[in-house]
């Protein structure tokens, strides 16, 4: 048989040199679409549940949350171990799936168990969430979002966050192949009443008033709409607090004297900050905000840092005067480094 | 290559450091190099085209076609056997497989490509762009093939004279790599450099944020201000938002950006650059830093769960206990040597603010703990209650106490509680409020608590150091029941793998032997082509040990990828002899002599093909090179003995597999079979003897046979020979030793000399030898002359005597005619007896004379066979004339006569001789190499496993100081130049008297036979004519007849010998006139 196709090919040279033609064609062009990456992604298959609760302890997580969560997860099929971390205000729970299973089945299969989980964790604690479709190859793109020298003074902490946040992180998460765009560092806002016990009990309040005004005079409803005339005019009220004053001038109740109680008469009412558990620092010159970009498990890595980037120096246009994206860790470099080195000793080779 | 890249599409597999590192070329074009060889070969080389010098498209097509079918065979077999070779590595599984089967299946696919390819577009292209014309001319390359198989077929010979001493040593060294082996240690897959540096960095558990931003910002510092490779450096502490990696807040990454490897400065190396960083870091107090790669550390985190490349995991109940054990543990680990960056879990040693309930309390005032629970939460923590929408921006609305109340520990022991009567309750009087340490985290593992000391490794290997702990651990740590610990981290996916190609190795082996059994139809050249298997592993472990690289898988698949190759080799070979022994019945002996002369170059291409492919990978420093260099090491080193001993060991194996016992017998037979015909072929030739042959033939024949010109030829082959002995290395030292060299740890060395004289040396001896080699060309021109001459004295000499008894014939039946005439005569009394009994005596002198020349002439004949050394009985024959004049010139030149040459040369000789000797008073060089491990603690304090090498160099002169002998030699090689100068005068002066004297003889004889022909010869025949005319009209009786005749006949027979004298002095003249 071998010798037929010889002689066929021989004779046939014509039409040989155009397959072979062809086949160079097409090989280039699925050159130009073969992921590269710089070594084979060995992460194996995993789900990762992450619980936040951020005023627990160790070993309050393990007991109601990452012991259920175990729990629940422990016979799906294909599952090779399970593995947890309670720590203070976190647990996460690894679980580690054999190569065979999909993904998405695997996901699918957790989400339906945590939701079985949920009514046993006691309410308050936090909810069990999965982390990202990603793997240790995932980490593909990190950057930091610093003010450029001589703005220093102008951005602190809490801003960077604020546009790491809702500027660069949003626009980020729509780039395809990205997983996740997980924020670090700086500080997260938050609009903070910090009240001081001494006036609560002078008044005679209790904290619980404070929340009970707080949640009464911070919504929005709508009253559907009326005809007028040819139209219609949509009704809505506007009850949510829009900025500190608002929040100052929310009434907690009235005094014996008739008076309104402000809640700015019990309490400072500013902005600042959530309790922190990391941050991130640049070089020596102090803290940033930040961020780590993770692509989609089995995506082509260098197709999506590409769009990263592409977005990114968009994103950078849009940003305020003096902030710049400063990325540290670029796949890229990785991957041709070692992608570098191997197209030198093949060509060498050849 | 193309074609890997589609299918590699198609299957999901991408394309990265493994899968396309792995492409060799050479494996991929090994295919091709048969095929278009093959079709070179036997184009060049067939039969058909001898006279033509193109050949046309139509039969290059058939060629083409004929000889890729012969060599399909071959090229088919090895690609599928390299497949096989390949397919262990599927069966890896975990992250091995992870790692390794993107490259199996792209060498896969590859190779696939490359047999279609090599099925249709290489015969084709072939058949197309080949040159046409034929070489006649040998090209460059085909003479250093001719130069190579010429010196590989003399060295294979050699090597086939010695089986046992062959197969004795490659068992030797054989078992020297099996030990050298076990001395390797283990490592997973070498660290891949990434460029940048992620540094694991810790300060004291329990600290806050501010003081790991402080202590983390002064490290930036250093690192940043120290170390001008760094371009920035990017912290991140603690967790992020997303918490898939779950840093406390005393962790944080340090991530540090570095410029290209070549602006470096401060480092040549990552390792060196790392250790540089640590010592730096040292400055800041409180905290420790481990240096790792980005990804590495996130692959160690994920799979599992620590960031150690060794993990020790105590599972158990108590997280007390488990602490406790965990700094036992930690303690052995940094006793065993090669340990770094040790880190034990802390899960406790937390301190915590715990607030205890005191029951009573509460129910007095009527409390419920989730009210208190809550106003603590809300206090300390905050509590959110609702969004601030700004725009699009949501921020959290949260409520807690103002900041300056919550200092300490006071302030939440005064936390106020509002009771249900309104009254508010400070806390402390409801619960107790303390300090306490408490856990800090806890981890499990399949639903069991554990508790984990990690450690990375340095300048030793993974399998050591766990094995080493392991035992410390065995002897020393007795855990309570219900608690064990398990071993992990990358050394773990070592064992798998081991485990699983320990099973698949074997099986593909087995796999290759059925195939090889299906090929050859035997087990024995199975069994044959195996041994290069074991061959090539020799080459690899040898290599590895010299470049100090520890077992990784990447070297095991190197040795996978060498195994294929190898075998490939070998079938190379066996095909080639069993295939001469089949079609050309040649005794075992010659079949593998010329099968390997047929399969060197197909056999040295692959194999330096595939080599040379892997070579830059060998030696490259880029990143990534460290998973390629293990691999490609294994198989250049195994490649390079493997071919060397493909091509003598195997030839060897096979002589020795195929006769054992039956080779002697087979010698025997062939004795017998060579006898016969030759003994047919005398008796043919006695039957039709006495050949004509001229005297150019003659001299020719001479030429071609003469035993002493054949001994002189031998011996210039000999000076041709010897002048390869110009260049004398004295032997290369090789020595290896193990022991404790340099500390009580056991440790190896090689170590390799040379020794060698200056070029000039080099260069003399070879004038010595090369004008040696002159002489003896002389020498056998001389021997030449003097033969011819001598032939051609033989055969003028035979001449005569032939003539001369044709003379003699002639007279004896004139005599014999006139003795019966004088018989009747006497009888009838007309004549008296004298007559008669003189003529009686004329006839018996005649027959007397005959008889002597005729002896004579076998005597001659005897000679000229000897001469031109034939049992044919030869028959000089005259074409032309009985003489030829020689052209005298006027003045002979002698110094060209090749005596003369000869002597002349012999003075360059000693000339050449003396040049030697004292180059013999110039020094000599020593080169040198150590390559040697130093375990135990080195002078900077560091600790060097076996796998830590240390090279160094020699170089040396040596100096002749006692140089009173050799002088004398000088002297004496002076003297012989004098000798051989006189000889020379000596020598030209007998020749030139020689030839003076020839040529006055010449003249003289010359004069001699020009008289006889002038008038000598007409008078004999006036004499003969007229005596007989005057006996017959009775003018004369017989007795004057008698003496007229004799008269006339001693006039011929004196011309004969003249002409005899002439020619020998002509040939004479000739001799000395030959240039």
């Amino acid at each position: 048989m071998l010798n037929k196709i010889i002689g066929i090919a021989v004779s046939n040279k014509l039409i040989i040199g155009l397959l072979v033609v062809a086949l160079i064609c097409y090989g280039s062009y699925e050159l130009t679409r073969l992921p590269i990456d710089a070594v084979p992604d060995i992460t194996n298959n995993q789900v990762q549940v992450i619980t936040v609760a951020p005023s627990f302890g160790a070993t309050d997580i393990e007991r109601l949350v990452t012991f259920p969560i175990e729990q629940a997860n422990s016979n799906i099929s294909g599952l090779k171990e399970i593995r947890s971390f309670s720590r203070f205000g976190l647990s996460l729970v690894t679980i580690v799936f054999d190569d065979a299973t999909d993904i998405y089945w695997a996901r699918q299969q957790v989400s339906e168990r945590l939701l079985k989980v949920q009514t046993i964790i006691p309410q308050g604690i936090g909810t069990p969430e999965l982390g990202p479709i990603s793997t240790g190859l995932g980490e593909i793109y990190q950057y930091v979002v610093r003010p450029k020298e001589g703005y220093e003074h102008r951005y602190n902490e809490t801003d960077l966050r604020t546009i790491q946040d809702w500027i660069v992180r949003r626009q980020l998460l729509g780039v395809k192949g990205v997983a996740e765009v997980s924020s670090l560092g700086g500080k997260l806002k938050q609009f903070s009443i910090e009240i001081d016990p001494q006036k609560l009990l002078s008044y005679n309040i209790t904290i619980n008033d404070v929340f009970t005004a707080l949640e009464n005079n911070n919504q929005n409803t709508g009253g559907a709409y009326i005809e007028k005339g040819p139209t219609v005019l949509y009704i809505r009220s506007e009850g949510l607090v829009e900025n500190l004053d608002d929040i100052e001038n929310i009434a907690v109740k009235s005094l014996a004297d008739g008076q309104p109680l402000f809640i700015r008469d019990v309490a400072d009412v500013k902005t600042s900050f959530a309790t922190r558990y990391g941050a991130m620092t640049y070089n020596d010159k102090g803290e940033v905000s930040g961020a780590v970009v993770m692509m989609l498990k089995g995506a082509n890595s260098s197709e999506v840092i590409k769009n990263v980037k592409q977005r990114v120096a968009q994103i950078q246009k849009t940003l305020p005067e003096g902030v710049v994206i400063e990325p540290f860790l670029d796949r890229t470099k990785m991957v041709n480094n070692a992608i570098g080195t191997v197209e030198k000793t093949c060509l060498k080779g050849h | 290559m193309l074609f890997a890249v589609i299918m590699m599409n198609t299957f999901g597999v991408s394309g990265n450091l493994m899968s396309l590192g792995a492409l060799d070329f050479g494996l991929i074009v090994d295919g091709a190099v048969i095929i278009v060889e093959a079709v070179m070969h036997q184009i060049t080389h067939n039969k058909k085209f001898a006279g033509l010098t193109r050949i046309t498209q139509q039969q290059m097509d058939e060629e083409v076609n004929e000889s890729a079918d012969r060599m399909m065979n071959s090229a088919v077999f090895g690609q599928v056997i390299i497949l096989i070779v390949y397919l262990p590595i599927f069966t890896l599984q975990g992250i091995e497989g992870k790692m390794f089967k993107p490259m199996a299946q792209t060498v896969a696919f590859a190779l696939l490509g490359a047999f279609i390819l090599s099925l249709t577009y290489i015969p084709m292209m072939s058949a197309v762009f080949l040159s046409k014309k034929i070489k006649t001319e040998p090209g460059f390359s085909d003479r250093i093939m001719d130069k190579l198989a010429k010196k590989y077929r003399y060295a294979l010979e050699r090597v086939i004279g010695h089986p046992k001493m062959i197969l004795m040593s490659v068992l030797i060294l054989f078992g020297s790599a099996l030990y050298l082996f076990t001395t390797l240690g283990g490592e997973f897959i070498p660290a891949l450099e990434e460029g940048d540096f992620a540094v694991d960095t810790r300060v004291l558990t329990g600290s806050s944020l501010t003081t790991t931003i402080e202590n983390t910002t002064k490290a930036a510092h250093i690192l940043k201000t120290q170390f001008p490779e760094v371009l920035k450096v990017v912290t991140k502490i603690g967790s992020g938002e997303v918490p898939t990696d779950p840093m406390p807040m005393e962790a944080s990454d340090m991530m540090v950006i570095l410029k290209d490897k070549k602006d470096w400065t401060s480092a040549k190396t990552f390792p060196e650059l790392s250790k540089k960083m640590g010592e730096a870091l040292e400055e800041v107090p409180g905290i420790t830093a481990g240096f790792q790669f980005p990804v590495q550390m996130r692959f160690n985190e994920l799979m599992t769960g620590a960031r150690q490349d060794v993990v020790c995991k105590i599972f158990g109940e108590d997280l007390d206990t488990l602490a406790l054990y965990a700094k036992k543990l930690g303690v052995m680990v940094n006793q065993v040597e090669g340990t770094k960056n040790l880190y034990v879990e802390a899960v406790s040693g937390m301190p915590q603010i715990t607030i205890h309930y005191n029951r009573s309390a509460l129910a007095q005032y009527g409390l419920h703990i989730s009210a208190i629970n809550k106003t603590v939460n809300t206090a300390l923590a905050g509590q959110s209650t609702g969004m601030v929408f700004e725009g699009e921006k949501r921020f959290e609305l949260v409520v807690r106490l103002s900041g300056e109340r919550k200092k300490n520990l006071e302030d939440i022991r005064n936390l106020l509680v509002a009771a249900p009567n309104g009254t508010q309750i400070p806390l402390y009087q409801l619960a107790e409020v303390k300090i306490q340490d408490g856990p800090k985290q806890i981890q499990r593992e399949d639903a069991k608590r554990r508790i984990v000391v990690g450690f990375n490794i340095a300048g030793k290997d993974v399998q050591t150091i766990v094995n080493e702990l392991q035992a410390k651990v065995n002897q020393n740590l007795k855990l309570p029941t219900g608690y064990y610990i398990t071993y992990g981290g990358s050394f773990e996916n070592l064992n798998a793998a081991k485990q699983r190609l320990m099973i698949a190795v074997p099986v593909s082996l087995l796999l290759i032997f059925v195939l090889l059994f299906f090929a050859f139809n035997s087990v024995k050249d199975g069994l044959l082509i195996y041994s290069a298997i074991p061959l090539s592993a020799i080459g690899g472990i040898f290599f590895l040990a010299l470049r100090g690289m520890p077992f990784s898988i990447s070297a095991g698949i190197g040795f996978i990828a060498l195994f294929g190759v190898a075998v490939l080799n070998g079938i190379v070979l066996v095909a080639e002899f069993n295939r001469i022994r089949k079609e050309e019945q040649k005794d075992i002996k010659q079949a593998v002599l010329e099968g390997t002369q047929h399969r060197l170059r197909p056999v040295l291409m692959t194999a330096f093909v595939a080599s040379l492919g892997f070579f830059p990978m060998a030696i490259s420093n880029g990143a990534g090179a460290e998973v390629q260099r293990p691999l490609a090491t294994v198989v250049i080193g195994g490649l390079l003995v493997a071919t060397f001993l493909t091509l003598f060991v195997l030839p060897v194996l096979y002589l020795f597999f195929e006769n054992g016992f039956k080779f002697k017998m087979n010698g025997k037979a062939k004795l017998v079979s060579v006898l016969i015909p030759a003994m047919l072929l005398l008796n043919h030739a006695n039957v039709f003897s006495q050949n004509k042959i001229d005297l150019k033939t003659a001299q020719e024949l001479a030429l071609a046979n003469n035993q002493n010109l054949k001994t002189e030829k031998l011996r210039t082959q000999y000076q041709t020979a010897m002048i390869k002995t110009a260049v004398v290395l004295p032997q290369t030292g090789v020595q290896v030793e193990a022991g404790q060299i340099n500390s009580f740890y056991t440790d190896t060395r090689f170590n390799i000399t040379q020794s060698l004289s200056l070029p000039v040396v080099y260069v003399r001896q070879k004038t010595l030898l090369q004008s040696e080699l002159s002489a003896s060309v002389l020498n056998v021109a001389v021997r030449e002359n003097e033969l011819r001459r001598n032939v051609a004295q033989v055969f003028y000499l035979f001449l005569y005597q032939k003539k001369k008894e044709e003379l003699l014939i002639s007279l004896d039946s004139l005599y014999a005619g006139f003795y019966q005439r004088a018989q009747q005569r006497f009888e009838k009394g007309e004549s008296d007896i004298l007559e008669k009994t003189m003529v009686e005596t004329q006839l018996a002198d005649i027959r007397t004379q005959r008889q002597q020349l005729e002896s004579d002439i076998v005597l001659s004949r005897l000679q000229f066979q000897l001469l031109l050394n034939t049992q044919d009985n030869l028959e000089p024959e005259l074409h032309g004339n009985l003489y030829n004049q020689v052209a005298v010139p006027d003045s002979a030149n002698i110094e060209n006569h090749p005596q003369m040459r000869f002597l002349s040369q012999q003075q360059q000789i000693a000339a050449a001789n003396i040049d030697v000797e004292k180059a013999k008073l110039l020094p000599q060089i020593n080169v040198g190499y150590n390559n040697m491990s130093m375990r135990g603690t080195g002078a900077d304090d560091r600790t060097y496993g076996s796998s830590q090498r240390f090279q160094s160099g020699q170089i040396g002169v040596g100096i002749p100081i006692f140089t009173g002998a050799q002088k004398a030699r000088i002297n004496s090689a002076r003297i012989s130049q004098d000798i051989s100068r006189q000889s020379y005068q000596a020598g030209a002066q007998m020749l030139k008297s020689q030839y003076l004297s020839a040529l006055t003889e010449y003249r003289k004889f010359l004069t001699t036979v020009h008289y006889y022909e002038t008038s000598g010869l007409k008078n004999a025949a006036l004499i003969t004519i007229t005596a007989n005319q005057q006996l017959a009209g009775g003018s004369i009786n017989y007795l004057q007849w008698v003496q007229l005749i004799n008269h006339a006949a001693s006039i011929r027979s004196l011309y004969l010998d003249a002409v005899m004298s002439l020619n020998s002095k002509a040939i004479e003249l000739n001799y000395y006139l030959q240039n």
